[in-house]
């Protein structure tokens, strides 16, 4: 379990995180959101001992960050936003360096070497110089360093930037089995929909404040206190609209169209069923009727003001 | 340092693979094109050439002079291996992910370091070998021996001597090229940095000694015995008065004489000692983020 308990980073007079606070389970893959400079990287350098919090701590299955920084670094895997790999040895000779930092015994290194390059797809590249490989797979090689040890957290600081398409599915995959492997995954981004198809908890980071935590679901229903839903007639919208206007738990009606209108809503599902319920018993040919619901992008947008230190 | 310390630092320090990954480095294929294969060509005919004089000349040529060959590739080698040791990885963006790794700063310097041994080690066989074997033959032969003075060095004591010296001061250039490599933020910078603080101990501060013993004689030997370069000689030879010519000095007085470079050394030590330790410390500030 990671606990992060007031974790904060002064600049001078910059604060650059301001004693935020979340908990992760294992398993948990979260998705820290926040706009460049927002304060994603400096809370992800502290966790990874990088760099000294000012003030708060976390704390990695019992172990603190500030005062056990070597128990931390044994039970941590960290990508870095920007890195660079060492381009004149082979992959494997890249792997083996890192699992023996990592004190991996001798007898098992091969096959760890051998695991981590299957999980991360690189077995053919296994006897290529680190520099003959793409940015994709320079990529998956840096997470498949992160994992010789078998890390029980994993800080992803912008991973899946500079990658093509391809290999941004490729990496959501992984991280996404990472996941269900029971390992906590930290992945920061400022792209949402990267985050939005993988991670099971979001955090908004907004100049150093957590503005928002909690499994996807839990923040958009935060921020959305009243359902949108778009109702499709065959014809009548204008009716259907003023029908249902003043209507228990509707809080406004919008025309979209002559067969299309919106309505606001504050009920429940058993509200809404009565509410399309009463929309056909009064004679309207409903062919759609369905919940807008908000996605990261809207909560992100709505949470933050955009303003970067 | 506590015995843990030591145990830590020395005897399991998982940072010694640098050495393993240096050697693969060195060996790889990938470093035997252009310009890498160039240098180790001019090297190898470098080599070849220093052997074949040796075996050509053995009679004619000074044991020191192949010393010198020795410090001189040092003061070139030892910045040139040791330069990117923690700039490179800086400039690399590499250094992060070595900082997470459950190594202490302490660790990952002395791990770098350990390059330093294998380059010396390397200078050690293939150049202070060849040397050992001229002052061999010079010393196995009496007709060499009568020659002109009699004996012209300080013979094996000399030879031991001045390779401590070479070894002593290839540990102190390491060193500091390890500190300077600490302070920078690229390969460049170190490597001219290192050029710089090299140059001021070895030839600025012995030739502002030179000046001073020129002007006020004995006053300043100090000074002047900073330079290897003038220690070398000493040793080798035999230090007789401040104008450094051993000439009309007995054997024994010589061999005692090559022993006073002791302090220098020793001083060498101590300072290769105190450049590490300023280079853990550079490392500590930068793992915890206390500079950018």
């Amino acid at each position: 379990m990671l606990e992060v308990l007031g974790l904060r980073r002064v600049y001078g007079s910059l604060i650059a995180v301001n004693g935020i606070e979340f908990a992760l389970q294992p398993g948990d893959i979260f998705g820290f959101i926040g706009s460049n400079g927002a304060g994603k990287t400096t809370t992800i350098r502290m966790l990874a001992t990088l760099l000294e919090p000012t003030s708060g701590t976390a704390r990695l299955n019992g172990f603190d960050v500030v005062k056990e920084p070597m128990e931390i670094k044994r039970r941590i895997g960290y990508m870095p936003d920007f890195f660079g790999l060492y381009d004149d040895v082979k992959v494997w000779e890249y792997l083996d360096f890192y699992s023996t930092l990592y004190e991996v015994p001798v007898r098992e290194r091969p096959s760890v070497i051998d695991n981590v390059l299957e999980l991360t797809d690189l077995t053919v590249k296994k006897d290529s110089f680190v520099s003959t490989l793409s940015r994709g797979m320079q990529q998956r090689l840096c997470l498949a360093k992160c994992l010789v040890h078998d890390p029980e957290l994993l800080l992803l600081d912008e991973p899946a930037s500079g990658l093509d398409p391809r290999a941004r599915a490729e990496l959501k995959q992984l991280i996404a089995e990472l996941g269900r492997m029971g390992k906590i995954v930290i992945v920061s981004s400022h792209i949402l929909p990267e985050l939005a198809d993988f991670c099971n908890t979001v955090g908004i980071i907004e100049r150093g404040d957590l503005m928002a935590f909690g499994s996807v679901r839990d923040v958009v229903k935060t921020i959305q206190a009243a359902k949108v839903i778009e109702v499709h007639v065959i014809e009548g919208a204008g009716e259907g609209s003023m029908f249902l206007h003043g209507k228990p738990f509707v809080t406004n009606t919008h025309m979209l169209g002559s067969t299309t209108f919106k309505v606001e809503f504050e009920g429940t599902e058993q509200d809404q069923a009565e509410m399309l319920k009463s929309l056909v018993d009064a004679g309207f040919q409903v062919t759609e009727f369905r919940e807008e619901s908000a996605d990261l992008e809207d909560v992100f947008l709505r949470v933050t003001t955009g303003a970067v230190q | 340092m506590t015995q843990s310390k030591f145990k830590q630092l020395f005897l399991q320090n998982p940072m010694f693979a640098e050495v393993q990954r240096a050697k693969r480095s060195l060996l790889s294929e990938h470093n035997w094109r252009g310009g890498q294969l160039a240098v180790r060509l001019l090297i190898a005919v470098f080599y070849l050439f220093l052997l074949v004089m040796t075996m050509s000349f053995v009679d004619d040529i000074e044991p020191f002079l192949v010393m010198y060959i020795m410090l001189g590739l040092a003061t070139i080698v030892l910045p040139s291996t040791l330069h990117g040791a923690i700039a490179g990885e800086r400039e690399q963006r590499a250094l992060d992910m070595l900082l997470v790794a459950p190594v202490t700063p302490g660790q990952i310097v002395v791990g770098k370091f350990a390059k330093a041994l294998l380059t010396i080690g390397l200078l050690v066989v293939f150049i202070g070998l060849p040397a050992m074997f001229i002052e061999l033959v010079h010393q196995s032969s009496p007709a060499y021996a009568q020659y002109n003075y009699g004996p012209d060095s300080n013979g094996f004591v000399g030879y031991f001597t001045s390779l401590a010296l070479v070894v002593v001061t290839s540990l102190m250039i390491g060193a500091i090229t390890m500190w300077v490599s600490s302070k920078t933020k690229s390969k460049a910078g170190a490597m001219l940095g290192t050029i710089g603080a090299l140059f001021v101990l070895f030839i600025v501060v012995p030739s502002i000694g030179g000046v001073v013993n020129f002007v006020y004689p004995g006053v300043s030997e100090a000074l002047t015995s900073t330079s290897p370069f003038v220690l070398l000689y000493w040793a080798y030879m035999g230090f007789a008065d401040n104008y450094g010519y051993s000439y009309g000095y007995g054997y024994e007085e010589r061999a005692q004489s090559a022993f006073y470079v002791l302090p220098t050394m020793i001083a060498m030590a101590l300072l290769t000692v105190l450049f590490l330790v300023l280079a853990t410390r550079n490392l500590q500030r930068i793992a915890l983020g206390r500079t950018d």
